[in-house]
């Protein structure tokens, strides 16, 4: 990938967290914060410790997007953070602490706040593309971030030795607790990225 | 619960993705964090010699010498690494045993045409075992939560941690 397309990635992935903060901030009524994103290229072997200790217990929601530009996007929070969020969430539909909430709901609440977070990021690199891009129902799991993360050996196993992922954080800014972070990782398919620089005139 | 009888001073091994460690008691083979990979372990219970591998992905075919070079990244490649690494210490072929865990689908769908890669990752290594002639003592693959694993070369058990779960031994 030379240096434009690099900078074509990053413009967008910027965008699409631009978007995401949006919606997130809508959701929950507050301001949201996003850091410049990061493309990488990250090594196989090093997958499982991108994101620190593999161990980490992590909320994880997974989504697709089958279209011209096929796509897998991945947001992740801390435990904590997540359940910080779903209790956020709870409070913003005015359903009280001592009600006994149905098992599920916690995973049903995040899962959806992922999938809208990221269908604002995808629908940002939409916008840019002219094109409709719809995502699958996304699937959410409580589990280590090194298993998490081995869904870019799934993408990218088959075909060559490093995954590209670009990632940003949202953060609350004035959340007096403590900081919240998300992470959101955009991972295109191999060959996608083509369509899209032929796109946007950066080959 | 732990795999370990004793508290004398434990080194624990953590074997990094596509690596290959080798001990023998008290120290302790650990892979942190399977998702779609495993953790496979080949033993000797009578030198008391355990190698474990990270096995990243089903084949090593189409990868050039990375098979080679790194024999522990691929299920066709590992159980030959870890017999070589185990024979060079001192380990007896024909007595080996296999124990192995991980495999999962982390989610619901998966993003590749080919089918889930931990069921590859699985499939893969137990036929490697069975061209080697290593009979498999113990496993626990499938499902879709991550697991991380601990094996003594004292006491041949491996536990197995998933998020939200009870520890098990196999």
């Amino acid at each position: 990938m030379n240096p434009l397309q690099m900078d074509a990635l990053k413009e967008i992935a910027n965008i699409g967290a631009g978007h995401a903060a949006t919606a997130l901030s809508q959701l929950m009524g507050k301001r949201v914060d996003m850091c410049v994103p990061q493309v990488d290229l990250i090594p196989l072997e090093a997958v499982a410790g991108y994101f620190g200790e593999p161990e980490t217990e992590v909320w994880a929601i997974f989504t697709r997007c089958e279209s011209s530009f096929p796509v897998s996007l991945v947001f992740i929070m801390n435990k904590s953070d997540g359940d910080l969020l779903a209790e956020k969430l709870f409070q913003a539909a005015r359903i009280q602490d001592k009600v006994r909430l149905l098992p599920g709901m916690k995973e049903s609440a995040l899962s959806e706040s992922g999938n809208m977070i990221m269908g604002a990021f995808v629908s940002a690199v939409g916008d840019l593309l002219r094109e409709n891009l719809p995502l699958s129902v996304p699937s959410i799991s409580l589990d280590l971030m090194g298993a998490v993360m081995d869904i870019l050996l799934e993408i990218f196993g088959g075909f060559g030795d490093t995954a590209l992922a670009t990632e940003t954080e949202l953060s609350f800014p004035g959340e007096s607790r403590r900081n919240f972070n998300a992470r959101i990782l955009l991972i295109p398919d191999p060959g996608s990225l083509e369509i899209l620089f032929r796109q946007l005139g950066v080959e | 619960m732990s795999v370990h009888p004793t508290t004398a001073e434990i080194q624990t091994l953590t074997v990094g993705m596509g690596e290959i460690c080798v001990a023998r008691k008290p120290d302790l083979l650990s892979c942190v964090g399977l998702g779609s990979c495993i953790g496979l372990v080949l033993y000797d219970p009578i030198r008391g010699w355990a190698g474990m591998a990270h096995i990243m992905l089903p084949s090593s075919s189409s990868r050039g010498s990375q098979g080679k070079e790194k024999p522990g990244k691929f299920a066709d490649t590992a159980v030959f690494g870890l017999i070589a690494e185990l024979e060079s210490r001192g380990a007896l072929r024909s007595f080996l045993r296999a124990k192995m865990a991980g495999g999962a689908r982390m989610f619901s769908f998966s993003p590749t045409s080919s089918g889930a890669i931990g069921e590859q990752n699985v499939a893969a290594t137990r036929e490697a075992l069975r061209i080697a002639g290593i009979r498999l003592e113990g496993e626990e693959t499938g499902g879709t939560k991550g697991r991380s694993i601990i094996f003594s070369p004292e006491t041949f058990l491996m536990e197995i941690r998933c998020v939200g779960q009870e520890s098990r031994l196999i």
